[in-house]
């Protein structure tokens, strides 16, 4: 196992990193704990009967293995929907809110004062209608680049006004 | 699994339309691949996701300026409601009150609605001051209540409300209204 990471080291390295691909794809902060724990230890049984030919494929093997874990993610999610759908009066979007989203909204509510009207505009629509950059160019008469620099410059001075640092 | 610096750091921005979806998928992939390959843009993607998210889910949990019928009434006196129902509207301001637009639409603009929206506009100023999209409209009523404090009112002075509508994926005008704002004294 010359020059391979430990698996305490693995765990370090890639959990985050995990987490961070899986909330992008899922947005669910106990859906992407999820995933990052049975894609580590589905990678420590990996390293442990040597399936990982080399130490610089274990990234690598990591992706695939979390992106395996999103799309199972995605297809039991899309069962539980369906047999939600048939059960009268169930909504599977309302059920089991995540424990995460307690957050301080005044914090963000004072985020959004340096933004201008149009800024706050799009950040509202990307996050509370999740409408795409040509959905809201279509809605507001400009271009989907144009509405992309500008949710850039927005959460950029949201990020700026939260005093949340620049990546390490 | 040593941090290296990158040939090719990537951007606040560039992850940002990933993270909206907004590159094409190969690309998508490609990024996620550097990610585990790369220490350094790793750890920023990291940092970045966990800042998305948060933002993500407090913008989306934040209070909307509508009152049902139900919590108007309870309001009692403490709301001054305005019928927004001309192109010009006078509202005279009364301190600490909750100042409620009351827009009734008809069936000629209800027919087909998929979505609505209000601006508020201030004169000489290019942006709204504030839009609000999906306007939670009362089935029965076709009415909202739009609530605004005094103070706010106060600070913009005269302004236009205006409702955009969405009918076949095509926004329009439905109404818009000048108001002209009796000020607080002081």
């Amino acid at each position: 196992m010359d020059g391979f990471p430990g698996e305490a080291e693995v765990c370090r390295e890639f959990g985050p990193r995990v987490r961070a691909i899986a909330l992008r794809h899922l947005r669910d902060r106990s859906a992407a704990d999820d995933v990052v724990q049975e894609v580590l230890a589905s990678v420590v049984v990996a390293l442990r009967e040597g399936r990982i030919e080399r130490p610089d494929l274990v990234g690598p093997y990591v992706l695939s293995t979390c992106r395996r874990r999103i799309a199972d993610t995605y297809r039991s999610e899309a069962r539980r929907s369906a047999l939600c759908e048939e059960l009268v009066g169930l909504d599977p979007t309302t059920t089991n809110p995540s424990e995460d989203k307690r957050i301080d909204i005044d914090r963000v509510v004072f985020a959004f004062g340096p933004l201008s009207g149009r800024e706050r505009q799009i950040v509202n629509e990307t996050f509370s209608a999740d409408r795409s950059a040509e959905e809201i160019a279509r809605a507001i008469g400009t271009t989907a680049a144009n509405v992309r620099v500008m949710r850039h410059r927005a959460l950029a001075k949201m990020r700026a006004a939260l005093g949340w640092e620049e990546g390490p | 699994m040593s941090s290296q610096a990158c040939a090719s750091p990537l951007s606040f921005e560039r992850f940002v339309d990933y993270w909206f979806g907004d590159l094409p998928s190969a690309e998508q992939e490609s990024l996620e691949e550097h990610l585990f390959v790369c220490p350094s843009c790793g750890k920023n993607a990291e940092v970045w996701a966990d800042d998305l998210q948060t933002l993500g889910d407090t913008a989306s949990e934040l209070p909307r300026p509508f009152l049902t019928t139900e919590q108007l009434a309870a309001l009692g006196n403490k709301a001054t409601v305005v019928d927004v129902t001309t192109d010009e509207i006078t509202v005279h301001l009364r301190p600490h009150t909750i100042h409620v637009f009351r827009v009734s639409l008809d069936e000629a603009q209800l027919s087909g609605l998929e979505r609505l929206d209000v601006e508020y506009l201030k004169e000489g100023v290019p942006e709204p001051i504030f839009h609000v999209s999906g306007v939670p409209l009362e089935a029965e009523s076709g009415q909202f209540h739009f609530a605004c404090h005094s103070h706010v009112l106060n600070a913009h002075g005269d302004a236009k409300m205006r409702l955009l509508g969405t009918r076949q994926g095509q926004q329009f005008t439905v109404l818009e209204s000048t108001m002209h704002v009796h000020g607080l004294a002081g």
